[in-house]
């Protein structure tokens, strides 16, 4: 295969600014898809990616397209996920290419997050082509955003293609130019093998299939391989490329991307990041950047129905064939029975994938507020690490605790700034820096901690600035802090799935507002109940569930009994998803409480 | 021991206006449709092979909406199927009814009239959507007494945010020998919940359900089932059918029926009816838990040697841990050999059939 006629990229966007659409016209130009087969956003396979305009799984496509000059070239489309949370599978997607399009919104210009996708681009010695979209709308301002381009990322724009993704204007320019502009690969064929994985998925008649961009070297079906960071090895038993259709061949050569299948069962042996080598004839090195992935956030997470504390195991190790960020082990709670703490990557990574259990497995979940990990030095002068707040030591053993703190960068319109900069204070943040992009809009950089980001930053965040404002955070190190913990009593007992760590100054307030909201959620029942905040054992809030005066159907049914019957079966399945603790029947949306937003 | 299936519901899905709480089976009153309907109404009557009925009720909907005519057709042709020892009702509205109409009554042998006043509150019958006020239903039962039906039976509502039952008094001057008192539930597409009209709060509905309870207890109404209270001796036979778990026809758009152990439930197509469509849909009765919801809605309760005649088997035996339970918290009791709810037990008594009807699972 002529290398110089292959061109690899992805694609770098804010969500909404139009990624799928490009690459739904892009696939449709090159026509590997017939017109009448296009799904709109062919490359998001998730319902909830669909559903929820994100990218989380990424997808590879080969394409060919003819140049006007008549060429035909090779592409590698690979899908970028367009969040935070997977900062890290971008930067090994990008890792897999020699390009990539930054598309850009010309009516809204550039998101925090764009610029964090752009550096790690960058960082990959990607070549950048800004790509200006939705320019067919009214408010569309293409000098503006090209400048934007210019002054807040530094590349230069003027080249860059002005398109509609909608309709497809411009897009042709966006092909020339790749071409143009995105170097060949540099890799050759007859090196040892060197291929990157940057996704894998698990088949279950075929075992895992890895994603890869085969950099040096080439790999044929029956070519033992060896995977570098653990030297694990298989025979590849089928391998090929996406068109988007899988096509099985003989062989993968240096710069392409496709797929490989080896009869792998133990997906804990495939890592995004890991390279793939030949057994007998190994590379020196890996190729550079592998790390693994490491967990910010962490959630109790608990079948409703605990007979299928089974089921969510499963789930989960199936979720982890296709996902190796998620991390879980077994935890117990007095409130909620059998379950797993499960470490992710972000806020949304939790909730794609707490979402994805309960609808592709069906099993109703129960989550706990997610807590960060706290370092908490104890007086005999060590240092544990707690994820879990009712793990928390005696207030006696403990001498100090540190939580993470992270650098939030905030691009939002000059008018929000006022309101932005309160809501950090409010989340106990330090102010670092403020820098002026334009005429109208800034970049607002805080350090908060984590905690507090996980609670209700972001939805503070859109409500203050309408949803204008974008954000984009990393780890920033420990800190200190006088935190506490609080824990919530029903009736009496104590619930440790509802236990939090709390900031001092804050607890009273967070305290009374859990209580209060737990009088909403919590059904009443047969008798009073009172509930209470308690930091040491001392009550610093409380509210009084009031006891059940009527629960009857005192209505003219006539001889509709299988109504009747239907109604109080509603009742039961109702009374089902909830959790007893003691003698009080809980909702499971009382275990996020803690979490809701405090409307002040 | 099978009782053999002697009672019949009759729908008449038709209104002069529309109440604003009702999510029952119904249209405005139309001549023809009305014509058509009847004349598939005994059809469908027809086609049951009934003998002899010992109880007839006709509900809507209001079925006194209907032309002297029309209820002249109805009332002849179901008249021909009543037993000896009959009760025969009809559900009214205060202004629909006239004298007219009450001689057909008395002619062909309706001995139990349901007025639906809901209120004497002008506000809540502005409300409701309701066209009268207490003079017609004054008059609508002086009517009635001058024809010699003295069993009428009077339906209320209660439970509505921002008003309250304080016109009890006026009712006792009537003279009715049943009533029924219905909390306000704002079901799904009707115009109180389509205005979003506010629930009551359940401390309130609950006050004034106590205090209702008390003042009727006071004046000789006795409350033998959730909703239903009436003078010694005057049941709703018809009701008591339902209640007791036994077996009734009914014919009509919308209708229940339970025969030979199968629940139906027509269409609520109107005009799919008219044409002499009637989906039904089907379910067998899980006769046991039935038992339960429906026996227990009674002050008397379920008989404990009727349950042994019937299942077979020893009930508290067979649910006692959940009796048990509900003992201890003081929501059902056993006395005269029947398992019986306290007055708190009447009032959560969802929650205790929840527990019996699925506790065990």
């Amino acid at each position: 295969m002529n290398k110089s006629l292959i061109r690899n990229f992805s694609i770098i966007a804010h969500i909404d600014h139009g990624k799928s659409t490009l690459a739904d016209r892009i696939i449709e130009m090159c026509g590997a898809v017939e017109k009448r087969e296009m799904k709109e956003q062919l490359l998001d396979n998730m319902d909830i990616e669909r559903e929820r305009g994100i990218t989380i799984k990424l997808n590879s496509v080969q394409l060919e397209y003819k140049t006007k000059d008549g060429n035909t070239y090779i592409f590698h489309l690979i899908d970028t996920p367009g969040h935070v949370d997977f900062a890290y599978e971008v930067s090994r997607s990008l890792a897999a290419c020699e390009g990539a399009l930054l598309v850009v919104d010309a009516t809204q210009g550039i998101e925090a997050q764009t610029i964090a996708n752009v550096y790690l681009a960058l960082d990959n010695n990607l070549e950048i082509i800004p790509v200006i979209n939705k320019i067919d709308l009214p408010s569309a301002d293409p000098n503006k955003v090209k400048q934007e381009i210019e002054d807040v990322i530094g590349l230069v724009s003027d080249h860059a293609p002005l398109i509609s993704a909608k309709t497809g204007m411009g897009v042709e320019d966006v092909l020339e130019a790749i071409v143009k502009y995105v170097p060949s690969p540099s890799g050759k064929d007859e090196n040892a093998l060197q291929a990157l994985i940057f996704d894998s998925y698990y088949d279950s008649y075929r075992g895992v299939i890895m994603q890869v961009r085969i950099k040096e070297g080439k790999v044929k079906v029956g070519d033992k391989i060896k995977l570098m960071s653990n030297g694990a090895i298989y025979e590849v038993i089928e391998l090929g490329v996406r068109r988007p259709k899988e096509e099985k061949k003989d062989c993968l050569e240096a710069g392409e991307v496709g797929w490989i299948g080896a009869s792998i069962k133990q997906v804990k042996d495939v890592h995004v990041g890991d390279t793939v080598t030949l057994a007998d004839n190994p590379c020196k090195e890996p190729l550079p950047g592998y790390r693994e992935m490491v967990p910010m956030v962490y959630s109790g997470i608990y079948p409703i129905d605990n007979a299928k504390y089974n089921d969510l195991k499963d789930a989960l190790e199936k979720l982890k064939l296709n996902d190796d960020s998620i991390v879980f082990e077994p935890e117990t709670s007095t409130a909620l029975g059998f379950g797993f703490r499960c470490g992710f990557l972000g806020l949304l990574h939790m909730d794609v994938s707490e979402e994805r259990i309960e609808r592709e497995f069906n099993i109703p979940l129960i989550a706990t507020a997610p807590s960060v990990i706290y370092h908490v030095y104890l007086t005999d002068g060590s240092m544990i690490e707690i994820e879990n707040p009712s793990k928390l030591p005696d207030v006696q053993r403990i001498s100090k605790i540190e939580e993470p703190v992270v650098k939030v960068s905030i691009m939002t319109p000059n008018d929000y700034v006022g309101p932005l900069m309160e809501l950090c204070q409010k989340k106990r943040g330090s102010y670092v820096d403020l820098v002026y992009i334009d005429h109208n809009r800034m970049q607002l950089i805080y350090e908060i901690p984590l905690a507090e980001i996980v609670f209700d930053f972001f939805d503070k965040l859109k409500s203050s600035t309408k949803g204008y404002a974008s954000f984009d955070y990393e780890l920033a190190g420990y800190k200190e802090a006088k935190l506490v913990k609080m824990d919530i009593l029903i009736n009496g007992e104590s619930l440790d799935a509802l236990s939090i760590i709390v900031h001092k100054d804050f607890a009273y307030h967070r305290g009374n507002y859990i209580c209060e909201k737990l009088k909403e959620i919590i059904p009443r029942q047969q008798f009073e109940v009172p509930i209470q905040a308690c930091i040491n054992n001392k009550a610093i809030a409380r509210s009084t569930i009031k006891a059940m005066k009527k629960d009857v159907l005192a209505k003219c049914y006539g001889g509709d009994i299988t109504r009747k019957k239907k109604l109080l079966e509603k009742q039961k399945e109702g009374k089902k998803r909830m959790k007893a603790v003691g003698s009080v029947e809980v909702p499971q949306e009382a275990f996020m409480a803690v979490l809701s937003v405090d409307d002040e | 021991m099978k009782k053999i299936n002697s009672s019949l519901y009759v729908h008449v899905p038709f209104c002069d206006h529309i109440c604003s709480y009702c999510d029952f089976c119904k249209m405005f009153y139309d001549e023809k449709v009305v014509d058509n309907y009847l004349g598939c109404l005994f059809e469908e009557l027809n086609n049951l092979n009934v003998s002899k009925l010992k109880t007839i009720y006709i509900g809507g909907g209001t079925p006194s909406c209907l032309s002297v005519d029309q209820l002249d057709r109805l009332l002849s042709k179901l008249n021909k199927y009543l037993d000896d020892d009959y009760e025969f009702s009809i559900e009214v509205n205060p202004e629909s009814v006239c004298e007219d109409k009450i001689k057909l009554f008395r002619k062909y042998g309706i001995n139990r009239v349901s007025i639906g006043v809901q209120s004497f509150d002008d506000g809540v019958l502005k409300l409701l959507n309701r066209k009268h006020n207490f003079e017609d239903v004054k008059n609508c039962v002086s009517l009635l007494s001058k024809y010699d039906i003295n069993n009428y039976s009077m339906d209320f509502i209660y439970g509505i945010k921002g008003f309250k039952v304080d016109y009890l008094d006026k009712v006792f001057s009537l003279k009715p020998k049943h009533l029924s008192f219905y909390s306000l539930i704002l079901e799904d597409n009707t115009l109180l919940k389509i205005n979003n009209y506010e629930e009551e709060e359940q401390d309130k509905v609950r006050e004034e359900y106590d205090y209702i309870y008390n003042e009727l207890k006071k004046y000789g109404y006795n409350r033998y089932e959730v909703s239903n209270f009436c003078l010694k001796g005057y049941e709703c036979k018809h009701n008591l059918v339902y209640w007791h778990n036994e077996e009734y026809y009914a014919i009509g758009a919308g209708a229940s029926s339970y025969v030979n152990g199968v629940r139906y439930t027509s269409s609520k197509s109107i005009t799919k009816y008219v044409k002499g469509i009637v989906n039904k849909e089907k379910e067998v009765a899980d006769r046991e838990k039935e038992e339960i919801m429906l026996r227990l809605r009674l002050d008397e309760g379920i008989n404990l040697n009727d349950y042994k005649s019937i299942f077979n088997g020893d009930f508290l035996i067979k649910y006692e841990r959940v009796v048990e339970e509900l003992v201890s918290k003081g929501l059902v009791e056993i006395k005269d050999n029947c398992l019986k709810t306290t007055y708190e037990g009447m009032m959560l008594l969802d929650s205790v059939l929840i527990k019996l009807m699925w506790g065990g699972e």
